[in-house]
């Protein structure tokens, strides 16, 4: 093949540009770290980094996630805790309070106490959270959920859980409505209405409760029954959860008769005239309980201490029950953030190696490949500048 | 002795000329498109004597250029690839980094966008969440803007490529007709013999020409004879020249898009045609063309149906909310309608699906007695104009809705509509004060505390907001009412007016839908506590067509009661900004054949960035084969028509030897002349 002169200049060139281009690029692989520069590197490799760098970035998003729900539950459980605590000392109260050897006064003092641990529940279950936010008032966090007193409280957050993402498909719930924790503890039905008869009664019969409807029931409310054996019916007062009584005063007929939602079977034999019967009639209520056992402390009613102290155990215990079930729930909840967490600082670590993997640069291959280039480009233009050295008309003179 | 000077002068001469020649080949070594030139020597006709033909010396007969046409020709069309290559290449590299950049790409803002939403799911009635959802909702929005401004740089670039090019080709065009008149003037005068240097000029521009856009040369003949002019055609054969006449080439606003450039060819006689797009390959213009058509227009409408499909369903799922004053969502990003080239009164466009919506300009013609329909090639609707339709009509396909108010509404070269080519410049956050954000759900639900059993209704999902707000303030005012468990059924009830749907997951699109085979002796309503304890899905329609679904679980009683209403206060409530964090790894866009959808924001994008480099990988694979091809071509045609200065001085040596050999002669011829005179003396 003949070869002309510009042939030589331009291959020579050529080639040169052509070792440039690969050495540059090998450089900037180098001084960036990364394998792929632009996508058209490698398109494949490129798309597959951005799709693993959202799930890498969603997977950091779950664990910011992780970390609130953590506080909030903590913070939550720390609230149930204290109400657990004060739960168990009312209960010891109620307990003493059974004791027959304490005077009205000793009731009047524990009354004064327990009105107390009711201002402290109160205070629980109006909890805030470091923004103001009330943490047992559902989706209303900033309306205080419980207000009123020792007449009774009443609920005005809404039955909402807010609930935080946690991973790709666990919504967890972190707030708990404070109707779920302190409203729910019992249901109103014959097994937590009981009749509870006068220690002083000569009768053996007692009024029976055979039915509940829920829905009409007056809660937290004492209704005394007196059998007047002269007109055959029993004479009805209810208390408020107060101690004051409310009127009017109303009688019940035999044999079967309802006040309130409550259906009784009244007996008009077995009972002798003036026996006395207390209905506890419980709230769902947990506070409102408290402040019902706290005016029975106060002026207790016809069936005494022993009506009261039946009472609070059972309703106590209940509201504990509820307690110690929301915590449960909010105990393993904490454990599987715990998992959850560690799952995704290892997911974390996974994803990164595999962005690595795929968009960064292997050193010891690069630099060896960047002295094979340096190698061959030296060689180029070493024998470039041989060649082109070359000319016939360097002998001519 | 005469004839012996005579045969000492040729030779000189003959020397001479190859000396020039020699001469020339090496002072033009590094000339552009100089083919080096060779002289024809010939032994000059014998005188006949009766001893036989004596030699009379030598005469020059011509002076040709080392010329190959197959090769001139294989580089040309090397050389028109490499080009076309060349600038596709060098407009797709800058939108092929541009994308995928860590920093400057989309991906970032999107995360961080949908991060936003995620602290305001965990934060609800921070301001301070709020406020950063709207902050980087606006930097979502503004890196929109800053890819597609980009794009439109480029996009201007190209445009502004094209009219260089253009303007190029007619200088080109113009030169040619110019050497075509002095290449005939030079070769007439010449008797015929090749104008060497001027040829090679013309070669040279022709080259250039060639690279700019594909080219067919013709040679021009008189009565069956190469006059040395040449005709030049473009595309299907329009010509550009015609021996020394000119067509001018021109770019105009394209009749069916006039916001881009087209070529058009005004020919000599006045009348101007546009050209179509596939008929310009080759050369810068080809590879402009074809970036434009392939890569841009596909880029930023792809960018454009990301934006269009972040506003429409962030904005969908933010209306089924309620924000801090539990006023329902509002648009969280402006609104995007579609565009209409050229604006038409009467026409209006909306965006019916997004999911169905295509990366594609649409275009509404009329066509075989129609108005149809198209996305890119692939008719989505038609309808037909005999009898007369009542106007006005609305054609409906690929997810979006065209209404026309009559058929003069439509001009000849049809309605060019484009969904998604503004998009991304015009998305827009429309709200400004966080407590606007709408992150609580406008439903709730209340079981009342005397329920006996354990019933639960849980992740409530609202589908449909109409008729919550009766009295039009924004807040949702439609009347509390109670689901109730009959035991007898056993059934969910609502009250007169509602409706009540037990669902079940379509497995095949992952919705919910009304379950249709319900449990034996069942209804759409049945609720059987022992075997549905875990939970079933129920929809909910309430008068004036709000629907929600929600999961009923547990075991309730007869006579339980669940009482739902509009939420009141709830500012603590996420689960509408729940929702709306979902759609970051939601499948909303791109539905398949079956209308599934089959990507999320993210995976359409990285399709986007995986299709800019392929083509760019693609691109610069073949612009490296073209240039190799160009080396080899180059190299062929060189090794016949390069000068090698090494041979040049071997010819200068040998030429000068017989320069002097030839004046030899001629001495020789003076020594015998002497000779013979001083015979005389």
């Amino acid at each position: 093949m003949r070869i002309s002169t510009s042939m030589i200049y331009d291959r020579g060139v050529g080639a040169i540009q052509n070792q440039w281009k690969n050495i540059l690029h090998t450089q900037q692989q180098v001084s960036t770290g990364r394998r792929v520069l632009t996508p058209a590197d490698d398109p494949i490799a490129s798309a597959r980094a951005l799709e693993i760098g959202q799930t890498k970035a969603v997977n950091s998003q779950f664990a910011v996630n992780i970390g609130y729900a953590d506080d909030a539950m903590k913070l939550l459980e720390s609230r149930l805790q204290s109400a657990g605590d004060v739960l168990h000392y009312v209960r010891e109260r109620a307990v003493q309070a059974g004791n027959g050897a304490m005077a009205p006064e000793d009731l009047r003092y524990m009354a004064t106490d327990m009105k107390a641990q009711f201002e402290a529940m109160l205070a629980l279950a109006n909890s805030q959270d470091g923004t103001g936010d009330y943490i047992f008032g559902g989706h209303r966090s900033q309306q205080q959920p419980y207000d009123g007193g020792l007449s009774g409280v009443s609920y005005n957050g809404d039955q909402g859980e807010r609930t935080i993402q946690v991973s790709a498909s666990r919504y967890m719930p972190v707030s708990l409505p404070g109707s779920d924790v302190f409203d729910r503890t019992l249901r109103l039905d014959t097994d937590s209405i009981k009749v509870y008869g006068a220690p002083e009664n000569s009768g053996t019969a007692a009024p029976m409760l055979t039915d509940v409807a829920p829905a009409a029931v007056s809660q937290a409310s004492r209704y005394q029954l007196r059998f007047d054996a002269g007109a055959g019916n029993y004479s009805v007062t209810r208390i408020g959860q107060d101690g004051i009584e409310v009127l009017p005063a109303t009688t019940l007929t035999p044999p079967n008769d309802a006040i309130d939602g409550l259906t009784l079977s009244l007996p008009t034999t077995g009972v002798a005239d003036g026996d006395a019967f207390e209905i506890y009639v419980p709230s769902t209520n947990l506070l409102n309980n408290m402040a019902m056992f706290a005016s029975a402390l106060e002026s207790p009613g016809v069936s005494g201490m022993a009506g009261a102290v039946a009472f609070a155990l059972e309703t106590f215990d209940a509201g504990q029950e509820n307690i110690l079930k929301t915590r449960a729930q909010i105990g393993s909840q904490l454990t599987e953030t715990e998992a959850l967490a560690s799952l995704g600082s290892d997911l974390d670590l996974q994803y990164a190696s595999t962005l690595s993997g795929l968009q960064d640069v292997d050193y010891a291959e690069a630099i060896s490949r960047l002295t094979q280039q340096q190698t061959y480009l030296q060689a180029a233009q070493q024998s470039f500048m041989r060649v082109s050295g070359l000319s016939l008309f360097n002998y001519l003179s | 002795m005469a004839g012996m000077l005579n045969i000492g002068v040729s030779g000189l001469n003959a020397a001479q000329a190859q000396l020039n020649t020699t001469s020339h080949n090496i002072t033009n070594a590094g000339t552009v498109g100089y083919h080096r030139q060779t002289v024809g020597q010939a032994a000059r006709p014998p005188l006949f004597t009766g001893a036989g033909f004596f030699g009379q010396g030598t005469d020059v007969t011509s002076v040709t250029r080392s010329y190959n046409q197959f090769l001139e020709n294989q580089v040309l069309q090397a050389d028109n690839r490499r080009a076309q290559y060349g600038a596709y290449s060098a407009q797709i590299g800058q939108i092929n980094n541009l994308l995928a950049d860590s920093t400057t790409g989309l991906s970032p803002a999107l995360a961080n966008f949908f991060a936003g939403v995620q602290e305001v799911a965990s934060n609800p009635t921070s301001v301070a969440a709020r406020q950063s959802l709207i902050s980087n909702g606006q930097a979502l929005a503004s890196r929109f803007q800053s890819l597609n401004t980009r794009l439109e740089e480029v996009r201007q670039g190209v445009e502004g490529g094209i009219v260089q090019t253009v303007e190029s080709i007619n200088t080109y065009a113009k030169a040619i007709a110019e050497m075509n008149q002095r290449i005939v003037v030079a070769q007439a005068g010449g008797a015929g013999t090749p104008a060497n240097d001027l040829l090679d000029q013309r070669d040279q521009l022709l080259a250039e020409l060639n690279k700019l856009v594909q080219i067919t040369v013709v040679d021009e003949t008189d009565s069956g004879k190469a006059n040395g002019a040449v005709s030049v055609f473009i595309g299907s054969g329009q010509p550009l020249v015609l021996r020394g006449t000119v067509s001018q080439f021109q770019v105009i606003p394209s009749a069916a898009d006039p916001q881009r450039g087209a070529i058009s060819l005004t020919a000599p006689g006045g009348n101007t045609i546009e050209i179509a797009e596939s008929l310009l390959s080759g050369g810068e213009l080809g590879g402009l063309l074809e970036f434009r058509r392939v890569s841009l227009d596909a880029a930023q409408n792809e960018l454009g149906l990301i934006a269009l499909g972040i506003t429409e369903t962030f904005n969908a799922q933010h209306k089924l909310g309620v924000d801090l004053e539990g006023v329902l969502g509002k648009d969280f990003f402006k609104p995007i309608t579609p565009t209409v080239v050229p604006a038409v009164a009467g026409v209006g466009t909306s965006i019916t699906d997004v999911s169905e919506v295509r990366a594609k300009d649409y275009r509404v013609l009329v066509s075989g007695g129609s108005v149809r329909l198209f996305a890119g090639d692939e008719e989505l609707a038609s309808l037909a104009l005999a009898p007369a339709p009542a106007w006005p009509v609305t054609l409906t396909g690929g997810g979006i809705a065209v209404s026309l108010p009559g058929a003069a509404s439509i001009p000849a070269d049809g309605l060019l509509i484009q969904p998604t080519r503004n998009a991304a410049r015009n998305i827009a956050v429309g709200i400004s004060d966080p407590r606007e954000i709408a992150a609580g759900g406008p439903v709730s639900v209340t079981s009342p505390l005397t329920n006996q059993g354990t019933g639960k209704v849980a992740n409530i999902d609202i589908r449909d907001i109409a008729g919550m707000d009766g009295s039009g303030d924004g807040v949702p005012d439609f009347s509390a009412f109670a689901l109730g468990f009959d035991g007898t059924g056993p059934a969910l009830t609502v009250p007169a007016g509602f409706t009540i749907e037990r669902l079940k997951m379509d497995a095949a699109t992952g919705e919910w839908v009304t379950d249709g085979s319900y449990p034996s002796g069942g209804s759409s309503t049945t609720y059987t506590p022992s075997a549905d304890s875990s939970g079933v899905q129920f929809r909910v329609t309430g008068p004036g067509g709000y629907t929600f679904d929600f999961r009923f679980s547990g075991t309730p009683e007869s006579g339980d009661a669940f009482n739902f209403g509009p939420s009141v206060a709830g500012v603590a409530d996420n689960r509408n900004a729940v929702a709306l964090g979902a759609l970051q790894t939601t499948k909303v866009l791109g539905a398949d054949a079956s209308g599934r959808p089959t990507a999320t924001f993210q995976s359409l994008y990285a399709q986007t960035v995986t299709t800019v480099g392929n083509k760019t990988r693609e691109v610069q694979v073949n612009e490296a084969a073209q240039e190799s091809l160009l080396d080899q071509a180059t190299s062929a045609r060189d090794s016949v028509s390069g000068v090698n200065l090494d041979e040049e001085a071997a010819n200068l040596v040998r030429y000068q030897l017989a320069y002097q050999a030839s004046a030899r002669v001629m001495t020789v011829a003076q020594r015998l002349f002497d000779e013979l005179i001083s015979i005389g003396r």
